[in-house]
């Protein structure tokens, strides 16, 4: 038996009256509030009256039961506690995503290990600099024609298995991006995974907040895993443009000396095609 | 170039547009010479199909010439006489090299409208809207034909252009649902709908053994040409109890293989189909099930119901229990034509085959629209209309 691995996907459980994620002061407050507004809006009545008798009732049953949807969507998933306590963060949101790449793992981490290779895979990115041995200056566009940089340090803490970068000091919001790098069984080649942590501060509306941003920056992983996968096993990366005139430009500024290039594409011999 | 295009539900238009050109090494650009409608077109036009935008180019049917290839294409070169098969493999991924050449995984380059949908992002389809990758289709003069060396195929000497055109799609789909129905010595095939993918599931029924196939429609220039030029028994449902013939027909049985040519725009004459009908309109759901709930209902017990119609979403009353307490085998999926391009070809060179008929009304490309409405209302026994680009 291979042991279980701590999933990013784990949730705080569905609360139900026996299992309720209220406590009894929290329980106490909505039972009074909603006890209050159904009051009010009976005494009210019409238009105004109706909508308070049924907020009060809503209130009312979330304390009776002690069960709230939403305090569940707003509490952070065992991985993100345990996220917390190591790195001393306050909040954070985390993502992630998995991809299988056809190819051996030494030769998925020598393409992800170099920048000037998943630059220009990386959606929004323009160009990255190398300002020390290990810290890189990506910038992108921003809305409306600006540009942004992020100053970022890339450190290899599993050689072969795992690659980790940090926004550095200075940034407003920290990130703190995980690669890890699997054999997929049976020789079916690499799994890799990647868990993205943003820094959510302010409590439960920064939480909510970084929630809504999280399913942008989903989007935007599930693009760079394919890209990765397809430039890696293809050659190329798939486009429906006419023309190249869309065609991304990427600048790698300051190369590492000796840093592996793309390797050329090499057609499978056998197979079915 | 001229082209066809898109321009909301149930319009269409031919447009000047830029040519196409090579973007990625493995890309060949290929001058159309034929291209055909497909049922599948129909669901695009009716709005079926989300994610389709104003002067997408449709068609993915086609046969025509190279004149152009990348750096990385091997087996072709500029003059070559080439069908494509417009469900893109890219020939790497595992699902590829599983010969699941419509599994594949490298060839969308938006993947996550399917994403979401489905639970993992869907290949890349030519000229069949944004969720499959937003590739320009081939009612055009040019077209752009990624992982070329994967996905076109020399058309072999011997076979005439209204014979290879189809073995683009019509062809090896109606060869896919028969392959997937897992037919054995003495089976009977019941085939949903004789358009050009029935008809050929109906030849490809007899290729891969079925001792006997029924075919179910409504058209009767189609059930005649089902049973004349593909030897079925051929039933109109609109003059008979579809499920009490298959059963008189098999002994009571049931069809030991279903294939469902039809898809999410069944027609039907029962309340099913006003039920789904009106779910449709309402945008409550994509698909009207008819076929599929016929089919799965009239296969014998332990037998397979194999689906090539085309489906989007979500399905309403799905009899599952008929599945689970008949112990049905159900395979679907998009053609992987990839797989049987060559033998198709050899079984026309020696005449075991032959496709040409299904091109009714050859036209220009300059006539697609009238072509389409043709198409859809299936006037003038119009079964595919092909378009000649100038
Ligand atoms: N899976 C694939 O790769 C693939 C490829 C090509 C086409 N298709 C699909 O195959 C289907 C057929 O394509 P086509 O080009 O032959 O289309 P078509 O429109 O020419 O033919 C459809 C036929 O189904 C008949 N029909 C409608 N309701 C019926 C019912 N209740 N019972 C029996 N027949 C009925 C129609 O009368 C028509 O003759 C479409 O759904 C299309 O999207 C799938
Ligand atoms: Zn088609
Ligand atoms: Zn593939």
């Amino acid at each position: 038996m291979s042991e279980r691995p701590k999933l990013v996907a784990s949730r705080a459980a569905v609360p139900t009256p026996s299992h309720p994620n209220l406590g009894t002061p929290e329980r106490t407050v909505s039972l009074l509030a909603g006890t209050l507004l159904i009051a009010n809006g009976l005494r009210q009545g019409g238009l105004r009256g109706w909508p308070q008798v049924l907020l009060g009732a809503c209130a009312a049953w979330r304390g009776y039961s002690g069960t709230c949807r939403i305090k569940r969507a707003l509490t952070h998933t065992p991985f993100e506690q345990a996220f917390e306590q190591d790195r001393d963060w306050s909040g954070s949101k985390i993502i992630s995503r998995s991809i299988t790449v056809g190819k051996p793992r030494e030769e998925v981490f020598a393409f992800c290990r170099n920048p000037g290779n998943l630059g220009a895979l990386v959606p929004w990115i323009d160009a990255i600099e190398q300002t020390g041995e290990h810290t890189y200056r990506w910038v992108a566009h921003g809305p409306m024609d600006k540009t942004l940089h992020c100053d970022i340090e890339q450190n290899e803490p599993k050689d072969g298995r795992k690659l980790h970068w940090t926004a550095g000091p200075g940034t407003r919001f920290k990130h703190d991006i995980q690669m890890h790098f699997n054999d997929a069984p049976a020789g079916r080649g690499t799994q890799l995974k990647v868990i993205v942590a943003c820094q959510a501060p302010l409590g439960a509306a920064g939480y909510a907040l970084a929630a809504a941003i999280s399913k942008f920056s989903d989007k935007a992983l599930l693009h760079l895993l394919r890209s990765i996968k397809q430039q890696l096993e293809t050659g190329e990366v798939s486009t429906n443009r006419m023309h190249a005139s869309g065609t991304k430009d990427f600048l790698f500024v300051h190369p590492a000396k000796e840093a592996p290039q793309t390797p050329p594409y090499q057609p499978s011999t056998g197979g079915n095609a | 170039m001229r082209a066809l295009t898109w321009q909301g539900p149930n319009q269409l238009q031919v447009e000047t547009v830029d040519d196409p050109s090579i973007l990625n090494p493995r890309d060949a650009i290929v001058r159309v010479q034929m291209s055909s409608v497909c049922g599948s077109d129909l669901h695009l036009l009716g709005g079926y199909v989300p994610t389709m935008q104003a002067g997408d180019i449709i068609g993915h049917e086609f046969m025509g010439e190279v004149v152009e290839v990348g750096s990385a294409v091997r087996s072709f070169s500029k003059g070559d006489r080439v069908v494509t098969v417009s469900i893109i493999g890219c020939g790497e991924c595992e699902h590829c090299r599983r010969s699941d050449f419509s599994c594949c995984d490298n060839s969308n380059p938006n993947p996550s409208a399917t994403d979401i949908a489905y639970g993992q992002p869907a290949c890349g389809i030519i000229g069949y809207s944004h969720a499959f990758g937003g590739y320009a289709g081939s009612h055009a003069t040019y077209i752009r034909v990624p992982f070329a060396d994967v996905n076109l195929f020399s058309i072999p000497d011997g076979v005439r252009d209204e014979q290879a055109v189809f073995v683009s799609d019509a062809v090896p789909t109606g060869y896919f649902a028969a392959d997937n129905a897992n037919i054995q010595r003495g089976d009977t095939v019941a085939v949903w709908g004789c358009g050009g993918v029935g008809l050929m599931a109906i030849s490809s029924a007899y290729l891969l053994g079925a001792e006997r196939v029924i075919a179910i429609d409504r058209l009767p220039d189609r059930l005649q040409l089902a049973e004349e030029k593909a030897g079925a028994i051929a039933l109109n449902y609109e003059t008979t109890d579809v499920h009490a013939a298959l059963l008189e027909l098999t002994g009571g049985r049931g069809p030991d293989r279903c294939i469902d040519c039809v898809g999410m725009e069944a027609h039907g004459t029962e309340i099913d189909y006003f039920y789904d009908k009106t779910k449709q309109m309402m945008r409550l759901h994509t698909e009207r099930g008819t076929v599929l709930r016929q089919s799965i209902r009239a296969c014998r017990k332990g037998g397979t119901v194999s689906v090539v119609g085309v489906y989007g979403g979500l399905l309403d009353k799905f009899p599952m229990g008929a599945i689970v307490n008949k112990s049905l085998t159900l395979r679907a999926g998009q053609q992987p034509g990839q797989r049987y391009v060559e033998r198709l070809f050899e079984h026309i060179q020696k005449g075991e085959l032959d496709p040409s008929y299904l091109l009714t009304h050859p036209m220009g490309l300059e006539q697609s629209v009238e072509g389409y409405a043709m198409f859809k209302e299936k006037t003038q026994n119009c079964l595919r209309a092909v378009f000649r680009p100038e």
